[in-house]
């Protein structure tokens, strides 16, 4: 067993102090990211608190591995979209300083802070600083800003994770951006740095990440980097179109909602794909540390109405495209907003749509809106409208900011059958759960945060991870042997599935205590049984609803080790050293 | 340039050639053997240059995956650390990120800067005629950094952790004896990094390679006129 320790930050924001913490013993068990984010939020948050209470902890986690396969960082907290747990993750360079800060188990972040504040780490030097000028600055603008100011105080090009008007006013999806382009997104992070009034956090590390043994870490990394796998996978369609590469065939197959999910063919999304993204409006390709195959592909446009850039990739803006029956010319312009002002933009595009349909059949009339026309692909309505939301003006738009459930209340039932979302509050952006080309409807059915057992507890990324596999085999086999190497432990492959079932399972377990219940919320919209779509070569998809009960129950027990009712079983707690877990379920009844 | 004038000079030992085709050969044979080379599909090949050299950067192409900062440090420290390299990659924001990154182009006699700001003589940090490349001699060097302030380019690194001598990059010749291994080059995924020939090494001025990286951001960042640094939209959003 190798020396390495493994250091948590814990800034508390309205103590002011700041503390390391010695977390080796849970990330043996857990690994970093969100599974060191699952024990802390089932520790640290009282049950049934407010997300947006100063009791909600933010937890910035990195693992042990960050940075080898992709560089990720897994953000947990309880979810303000949800109420239950909530992860999201971000990469870029952000998680490699910091590790070169030498907090390789992460930042914990608690409490609230009187006045807008941000906190600055410099290696050891941890300051919780005024950000009272940065307050209510669009992104960009804040992160130019901070980064500006920082590098003139230090010499030093300092990371940065800011959040902009949609965290500040509490948009239940808000996100936070680092280099722009980045974003950790899922669950309203934003928002939880918003009620703690934390408008950033401004990063540097200048130290060495500590490896059992450099050399070895080294060969596998010269291994990857200079394997013809990895030599294809950049100079073949991922080199160009990045993460939107399987854009063409989902279009083709009719996979993307279209029109809030009422059809899945339009000519106009059908042709605004990753080749005319890349032919008429990239400038170059951008990565994260680390990986070779890099995958961002940031955009600019110049029109008579002025210029337009930022990152559109497929799943998230560019889910407006279909969606609210618009073409790349409208999205990208809508798209820099949406950047500007920090919110989700794969949830804002679904409570987008979802009001254009609810405007057209009446239920949200001209008058809720604020006087928007909010006709089906209408650019400055849909501007207007996402400025709105995240500034909470009129009734409509500021009830959208709170998210499908409690815009579900106030709009009457009528409004629920329009409503695209999963059993988590979110907008089902791309991928129609009705489709079985690919097999994400079971995923947004079932899922109660964006938690992954492996790659957001192992900090790996999913999009750098291809070559990863065809050199190394299976997620789990490649996290085992970089964690083996990088830290000298001597896991087995049985002892990191078993990690990644405890994550798995501890994550569940965090949202069945917060209120999650699976027969109420692993369901997915109505229209999914009774709205049948059609893709453009006329084959037609919808589900039966003895069929989704059937593929429900096969999923939660043969994929995810639950019962049939979706509920964690007893003796796999207990194998998986999960006991503490127990007694809480069984109380609120959720245990088989 | 004429065509006439296109002289088929071999990088390796300089011999000239009468034409493209001769000058295939003679590397085929005598350079670009099995044992020369450690082939990677997909990338370049071929052997470092012996002659006057120096590495190169292709900006555009440069993703900012830091793996030549890697490599660079792995070589000469043994340990992974970016800011132990003799090379830099840094991340700006123009307002789209965009990474830059800076490599010694190992200047030529009267372009030299370092040579000239050290305060040592004869200079501590010089071009060693021999190997070709530039070297600092550990025992005269003081540490005072001027030569680091007068690099232009930014190109001398520093960090204390490493060393207290200031770094150069030394074309991978650790022990200056004329053995390059130039393993920034060999990483680099997306080939933005390369060895510069003698015949670009002769012109007298590289400006592209001779910018410190934030005035190579500068640059770049014309492409994305009219964007400011502080809006992603041209006129700005406002709050």
């Amino acid at each position: 067993m190798s020396n390495i320790r493994f250091r948590l930050l814990e800034v508390d924001l309205t103590t002011g102090k700041n503390r390391v913490l010695d977390v080796t013993e849970d990330v043996l068990k857990y690994l970093g990211g969100s599974g060191l984010g699952n024990k802390l939020v089932w520790d640290l948050v009282p049950q049934g608190i407010d997300p947006l209470g100063p009791e909600n902890i933010l937890y910035i986690g990195v693992g042990p591995i960050t940075g080898l396969v992709g560089t990720k960082v897994s953000c947990s907290f309880l979810s303000p979209l949800t109420g239950w747990l909530g992860e999201a993750s971000i990469s870029g360079y952000i998680g490699d300083e910091i590790m070169r800060a030498r907090y390789n188990a992460g930042i914990l972040i608690r409490g609230r802070a009187e006045n807008p504040v941000y906190i600055y780490i410099n290696n050891d030097k941890v300051e919780i600083r005024d950000a009272s000028d940065l307050w209510g600055q669009y992104l960009v603008k804040t992160e130019h800003t901070l980064r500006e100011r920082l590098y003139k105080e230090t010499d030093l090009i300092f990371g940065t994770l800011c959040i902009g008007p949609g965290g500040e006013n509490l948009v239940r999806y808000a996100n936070a951006t680092s280099e722009n382009v980045h974003s950790a997104s899922k669950g309203g992070v934003g928002a939880v740095f918003g009620s703690k009034n934390l408008k950033a956090i401004a990063i540097k590390g200048t130290g060495t990440i500590q490896y059992a043994d450099h050399g070895e870490v080294w060969k596998l990394r010269k291994k990857y980097a200079m394997h013809p796998v990895t030599a294809v996978q950049k100079n073949q369609e991922w080199g160009r179109y990045g993460a939107s590469d399987g854009m063409r065939a989902l279009l083709n197959y009719g996979g993307d909602p279209i029109k809030n999910a009422h059809s899945s063919w339009d000519p106009v999304a059908d042709r605004s794909d990753h080749i005319a993204h890349e032919l008429s409006y990239r400038v170059w390709t951008d990565g994260c540390p680390g990986c070779a195959t890099p995958c961002f592909m940031p955009f600019l446009k110049n029109t008579s109405r002025g210029s337009f850039s930022g990152e559109l990739r497929h799943g998230n803006t560019s889910g407006l495209c279909g969606n609210a029956m618009m073409g790349y010319d409208e999205v990208e312009e809508i798209n820099t907003l949406i950047e500007e002002l920090g919110v989700d933009a794969e949830d804002l595009q679904g409570h987008i749509a979802w009001a254009m349909d609810l405007y057209e059949h009446g239920i949200i009339t001209k008058n809720d809106l604020g006087g928007i026309d909010l006709k089906w692909g209408d650019r400055d309505a849909t501007m207007e409208l996402v400025r709105k939301i995240v500034f909470r003006e009129d009734p409509a738009p500021s009830v959208l900011a709170e998210g499908y459930w409690k815009a579900i209340e106030v709009f009457g039932e009528e409004s629920a059958w329009y409503a695209w979302n999963s059993g988590a509050n979110t907008s089902i952006p791309r991928y129609d759960v009705r489709n079985r080309e690919h097999g994400l409807g079971l995923v947004y059915g079932t899922r109660h945060s964006e938690s992954h057992g492996l790659y957001d507890s192992a900090t790996m990324c999913i999009f750098s991870s291809f070559p990863f596999y065809a050199i190394w085999g299976t997620p789990n086999e490649v996290a085992r042997i970089f964690i083996n190497t990088a830290c000298d432990w001597k896991m087995r492959p049985e002892d990191i599935n078993n990690i990644v079932r405890r994550n798995d399972y501890f994550s569940r377990c965090v949202s069945l205590r917060e209120g999650y219940y699976p027969e109420k919320n692993a369901v997915l919209p109505e229209r999914a049984f009774d709205e049948p779509v059609t893709n453009k070569y006329g084959k037609t998809s919808v589900w039966k609803r003895e069929e989704w009960e059937d593929a429900k129950k096969n999923y939660y027990v043969n994929v995810l080790g639950l019962s049939e009712r979706g509920f964690p079983r007893k003796e796999e707690l207990k194998a998986l050293g999960l006991e503490f877990i127990i007694p809480v379920l069984e109380e609120k009844e959720v245990l088989d | 340039m004429s065509h006439n004038n296109v002289k088929h000079i071999c990088p390796y030992c300089e011999k000239q050639h009468k034409s493209l085709r001769d000058l295939k050969e003679h590397l085929e044979v005598e350079h670009i053997t099995k044992e020369s080379i450690e082939p990677v599909w997909g990338r370049e090949i071929y052997p470092p240059p012996s002659g006057v050299a120096f590495i190169d950067s292709d900006v555009m192409k440069c993703v900012g995956c830091g793996l030549c900062a890697e490599a660079c440090s792995m070589k000469h420290f043994g340990i992974i650390n970016k800011d132990f390299a003799r090379i830099f990659v840094g991340k700006f924001l123009l307002p789209l990120p965009k990474a830059v990154v800076v490599t010694c182009s190992q200047c030529q006699k009267e372009e030299r800067p370092c040579e000239d700001a050290c305060p040592v003589t004869p200079s501590a940090i010089r071009f060693d005629e021999k190997t070709l490349h530039m070297v600092v001699d550990q025992d005269s060097c003081t540490g005072c950094l001027k030569c680091k302030s007068a690099c232009g380019t930014e190109a001398i690194r520093f960090n204390p952790e490493a060393s207290d001598k200031p770094l150069v990059c030394d074309l991978c010749d650790t022990d200056n004896i004329g053995a390059r291994d130039p393993q920034c080059v060999k990483i680099c995924p997306t080939t933005a990094l390369y060895f510069q020939n003698q015949d670009e090494r002769g012109r007298p001025l590289r400006d592209m390679s001779r910018r410190s990286a934030r005035e190579k951001a500068e640059m770049v960042s014309k492409r994305l006129y009219p964007l400011t640094k502080e809006s992603i939209a041209y006129p700005p959003w406002r709050p």
